[in-house]
């Protein structure tokens, strides 16, 4: 007979996968007993869950989690849905709302829960045709125009343009002249991560680069975009994404 | 297995007919059979940097428009039995020729011929057009000049569009002392912008000059620097490996450490 109970590890945390045949108390034992006999190996580190193999409702849910919690010094990070893929964990369904549970372990599970509630994560819906790639670099002459946002991935020479509806990201050397929301939208940027472009145009805010060259131009990654009709460049960090948008 | 070579710039006068006539020269030392073909139709230049002028009786456009067979108009070099130049006209200009005409004649040369080392003229338009026509590889000569290396980046594009991909890349006119100085570019800064893969760099040498003017290639002269430097690349042509050399009027301590360990970069 197959286990009522597997316990599989993933890049996340656990992957509890539950026999299908096996009635809910058998899983509550088996669950029990597994965790319990290996209190010491699991240890109190912190782990995402992922039930397999069997829907469960929001009740049996539950139950599971206080029975790992009373088996294991196990601390559960969150809830893996696992109809989702691992990779792109975008919404935990919510288990347990801070109210249902009472004893002991409330601490634990409500800071689990009113993680994911208070703070659902949304799937964007990308539209298909959102930005175009180009592989390669350009050189001077070359140039591409779209009516999307373009990544490119190489670097843009010296007399190279780049001019898109949307936003610009050059993966490599920018020094070419970019032009980014040129129908007009001041909220495109242009990312790249060595920023040194002749010209810089986002909508109809112009710049160009320093007369006075520095003598070595330092490789971080940057963000250029419109901010009170002048065009900002900073170093990009976690807190920039949070303004910017794509556009189509 | 026979190879066309375009040796082209962008911009004129970096040196592309000098390097043309010594490669040419070069790979004739090193007994191949070479032709030089001089795309610079109404400008021509080749013949009299090789010394050849006074023997040009027909020219490339004969033979295209069939005035004459390929072996007239083939002038053989003065030194080297296995060295040809077939000349560019004068009297006509670059539109006497198209891009399909040139890829016959290539591929004419190429039951002949080791190498066929076209000098293509300065400019993107039909001449270049014409050069490039039937090359399988091509050489890219620059100086450490902003405006050279510019118009060296737009050929390589241009280049790249006709699928002619791994172009090669020769610095030509280096100054050491004004590199060291930090008044010259260097030639890792040149690639760094240009991001092709280096044949090689020639120094700056006032015996080119008086090589040009008497119409004998200085890579006849190998104890000079250019010479060297030349008949080097020539051997990377074929497929030898050459260590780089370092031009270096004088050497300092890092570099004297240097050569005391072997380093050839």
């Amino acid at each position: 007979m197959k286990d009522a109970i597997l316990i599989k590890g993933n890049k996340y945390g656990l992957t509890i996968i539950i026999n299908d045949q096996v009635d809910f108390s058998t899983i509550k034992d088996a669950l029990f007993k597994k965790l319990n006999d290996s209190r010491k190996f699991f240890g109190s580190s912190k782990v995402s869950l992922t039930f397999e193999g069997k829907i469960l409702s929001t009740e049996e849910q539950k139950t599971l989690i206080e029975i790992i919690q009373s088996a294991s010094d196990l601390d559960i990070v969150c809830i893996i849905d696992s109809q989702l893929e691992l990779s792109q964990v975008l919404e935990v369904k919510s288990v347990t709302s801070p109210t249902e549970i009472e004893n002991k372990n409330t601490n634990e599970i409500s800071n689990v829960s009113s993680m994911h509630i208070e703070k659902p994560i949304k799937t964007q819906i990308i539209p298909e045709n959102a930005a175009i790639f180009h592989k390669g670099t350009l050189r001077s002459g070359q140039e591409i125009i779209a009516d999307s946002s373009i990544i490119v991935m190489g670097n843009v020479h010296n007399g190279a343009t780049v001019a898109a509806k949307g936003n610009v990201i050059v993966i490599g050397k920018l020094n070419g002249c970019v032009h980014a929301g040129k129908d007009g939208n001041a909220t495109a940027f242009v990312v790249a991560l060595n920023m040194s472009p002749t010209q810089l145009r986002i909508a109809d805010v112009f710049g160009r680069s320093p007369d006075k060259k520095g003598k070595k131009i330092i490789s971080i990654p940057q963000i250029a975009y419109v901010e009170d009709e002048r065009i900002i460049i900073e170093n990009i960090n976690r807190n920039i994404y949070e303004n910017l948008n794509y556009i189509n | 297995m026979s190879e066309v070579i375009v040796i082209t710039s962008g911009k004129g006068g970096v040196g592309k007919t000098t390097t043309s006539a010594n490669i040419g020269t070069g790979l004739a030392m090193l007994d191949k059979k070479v032709v030089l073909l001089d795309a610079d139709i109404g400008l021509r230049n080749l013949d009299v940097v090789m010394g050849l002028e006074n023997r040009i009786v027909y020219n490339v456009i004969d033979v295209i428009e069939g005035n004459c067979r390929l072996k007239q108009a083939l002038i053989k070099d003065k030194k080297y039995p296995n060295l040809f130049l077939l000349p560019a006209a004068q009297t006509r200009d670059k539109d006497a020729v198209t891009p399909e005409q040139m890829k016959k004649l290539c591929e004419h040369l190429k039951e002949e011929f080791d190498y066929i080392i076209i000098d293509c003229p300065a400019g993107i338009e039909q001449g270049f057009k014409n050069a490039i026509a039937g090359a399988d590889k091509a050489i890219v000569v620059t100086t450490p000049e902003v405006s050279a290396i510019r118009d060296a980046d737009r050929i390589i594009g241009l280049l790249e569009a006709n699928d002619l991909h791994d172009s090669r890349l020769i610095v030509n006119r280096i100054r050491v002392d004004m590199v060291k100085r930090g008044d010259m570019m260097s030639v890792d800064d040149v690639i760094e912008i240009l991001a092709i893969e280096l044949i090689g760099t020639i120094p700056d040498d006032e015996n080119i000059v008086i090589s040009t003017n008497n119409g004998d290639p200085i890579v006849n002269n190998t104890s000079c620097p250019a010479g060297k430097a030349y008949f080097n690349i020539s051997k990377r042509i074929i497929g030898h490996e050459v260590p780089f050399m370092e031009f270096q009027s004088e050497k300092g301590l890092f570099g004297k450490l240097r050569s005391i360990m072997g380093f050839n970069n």
